[in-house]
């Protein structure tokens, strides 16, 4: 799943991040020093990348946590802006013009004979993790992505399929609140 | 037909007012993905959980015999020894001197072996480490009564993790395995494990779908506490008999949910169940204490020798600098309480380190 923060600190990450952060400035210096035609940018740059990626990947802890974490928190408040954005362009640009159809919900007192009472079955297992009736053969290891077109297509919901794409850049801004800890200890299971 | 025409219609347009953000949000989601990507090239070879543990017909799994391996987690990886048993550390059951009871947190989760506080630095004391990732302490108790005969004259230190012990003592499964519990019947507790095989249990989302109880059972006094507490005393009153039969020492250290050391993120966490008033992060170690001088165990509480700073960040389980730490304080235990013979509990003092400590003397 594509995440907006990196993964938790280790060594293992640091090291990567440090390559990461030397092949983007690669890239920029040699773009800069490609614009420019001054050769001063590229060996300014190859000692920078030299001595950064020599000393981080030597030792990852001391070096390259600083800018990780300063990254990570970057990371943050764009994804706290651009969540914001993305669900004010969601609630009052498309929610508010596919609103103007109407509701297919039942929302008038009912006749004094009929009832807003809806019937239900029992779910299966599988859907536990849905608060839909999974289609036969659909399962929680499909992901998220199928379990909604799933409910569009029962629900006959079908506008909602168009909310989608939102839905996966929500997804994808989604970070996690700033803990030491987690919630639950159990990931190796 | 006319709403979706109309979703279309608004969907295209306002794609085109996120563009923007996507094209920014394009070098983190770069950045993340290649970070991620590339990390397991520095990472040595890990192996799977399930190739860690084993079935055992009594109580659920086991650390595998022999392993020499890393295993990977959250914050990274780490190294992982075990013994012809399947136990962490150097020392034989037989040559140590204490031997620690409890879950992953006995078992050392996210330290290499020789960071772990098991580890024999100093060689004047031996530990045992006798635990597994997701014991709850039926599970604990049961090896208790497994390697009884070989603890004669040791200090038994049982570890009780707040983070779900207490909760999962009464459940049948931890995710997908089975595992033995305690029910109540006729007003009296019993140890349940004629369901443990190596089935896959059938429902596994207890973890994720029922922490609001969890957390209501350890930290919220009420009708579930009590029944979750009743269910430890039960345990612990187990653990005490068979002290007593044995031979051996025993003591309890509780391991706080690291949630617990921080007021911001427990704040935070249980506002999501309700009323954070309402969770009260001092209730397991009250009633533990007094469960534990009621049944005149010596009992130290975690709560007040560690911090967040002996934990891993994101992880939640010790750092090196936490296992040191236990390491000290087990070594004091043994050093002042851990008297062989019969015990009695004469006075609750508060040590030098500002440790809470019910003490024995014989």
């Amino acid at each position: 799943m594509l995440t907006i923060a990196l993964p938790a600190r280790s060594s293992a990450t640091l090291r990567s991040f440090g390559l990461v952060i030397c092949g983007g400035v690669s890239f920029i210096v040699a773009f800069v020093s490609y614009l420019t035609g001054s050769i001063l940018w590229l060996v300014l740059g190859l000692l920078f990348i030299l001595t950064f990626g020599t000393v981080g990947m030597l030792r990852p802890q001391k070096t390259l946590s600083v800018p990780y974490l300063a990254w990570n928190r970057l990371a943050r408040e764009f994804s706290k802006l651009a969540r914001l954005w993305v669900l004010g362009i969601c609630f009052y640009a498309v929610l508010v013009v596919v609103g103007r159809v109407g509701s297919s919900l039942g929302l008038r007192r009912p006749k004094s004979s009929s009832s807003l009472w809806t019937p239900r079955k029992s779910l299966t297992p599988e859907a536990y993790h849905s608060e839909h009736t999974m289609p036969a053969g659909g399962s929680v290891a499909s992901g998220w992505i199928a379990s909604y077109l799933s409910w569009t297509v029962l629900s006959r919901n079908y506008w909602a399929c168009c909310f989608l794409p939102f839905l996966i850049l929500l997804s994808a801004l989604e970070h996690e609140h700033e803990s030491n800890v987690p919630t639950d200890l159990y990931t190796l299971f | 037909m006319i709403r979706l025409c109309l979703a279309v219609i608004a969907t295209f347009l306002g794609f085109i007012f996120t563009l923007p953000i996507v094209l920014l949000g394009l070098p983190f989601w770069m950045v993340a993905a290649v970070t991620k990507s590339m990390s397991r090239y520095f990472e040595p070879r890990v192996i799977p959980w399930k190739k860690v543990i084993e079935f055992d017909p009594v109580v659920g799994w086991k650390p595998r015999a022999n392993l020499d391996v890393y295993c990977s987690f959250q914050a990274g990886h780490f190294h992982v020894r075990t013994d012809d048993h399947g136990w962490r550390g150097e020392a034989s059951l037989q040559d140590s001197d204490v031997v620690v009871f409890g879950d992953s947190y006995a078992f050392a989760y996210g330290t290499d072996d020789k960071k772990a506080f098991f580890h024999n630095s100093s060689g004047t004391l031996l530990i045992k480490s006798i635990g597994s990732p997701g014991y709850n302490m039926v599970q604990e108790l049961l090896w208790m009564r497994r390697l009884a005969p070989e603890l004669r004259g040791k200090l038994v230190v049982w570890f009780i993790y707040y983070g779900n012990d207490l909760y999962d003592n009464l459940l049948p499964n931890f995710s997908t395995y089975r595992m033995p519990f305690v029910r109540e019947r006729n007003g009296s507790w019993e140890i349940v494990d004629w369901h443990v095989n190596p089935r896959r249990w059938p429902c596994s989302g207890d973890n994720k779908f029922r922490l609001k109880q969890k957390w209501h059972t350890t930290f919220v006094d009420g009708a579930l506490s009590q029944r979750a507490y009743s269910a430890a005393a039960y345990l612990l009153g187990q653990g005490k008999d068979l002290s007593a039969a044995a031979d051996f020492s025993l003591a309890v250290v509780s391991i706080p949910w690291p949630l617990q050391l921080n007021q911001e993120d427990w704040s935070h966490t249980m506002k999501r169940f309700g009323d954070p008033k309402a969770f009260d992060p001092l209730l397991p170690d009250r009633n533990v204490k007094e469960i534990c001088r009621e049944l005149e165990i010596p009992f130290i509480a975690g709560k007040d020798i560690l911090s967040l700073a002996h934990h891993i960040p994101g992880d939640g389980h010790w750092n090196s600098s936490g296992h040191r730490c236990i390491t000290a304080t087990i070594s004091d235990i043994h050093a002042n309480y851990a008297v062989k013979g019969r015990a009695r509990v004469e006075e609750t003092f508060t040590r030098n380190r500002g440790v809470a400590v019910t003490s024995i003397r014989a």
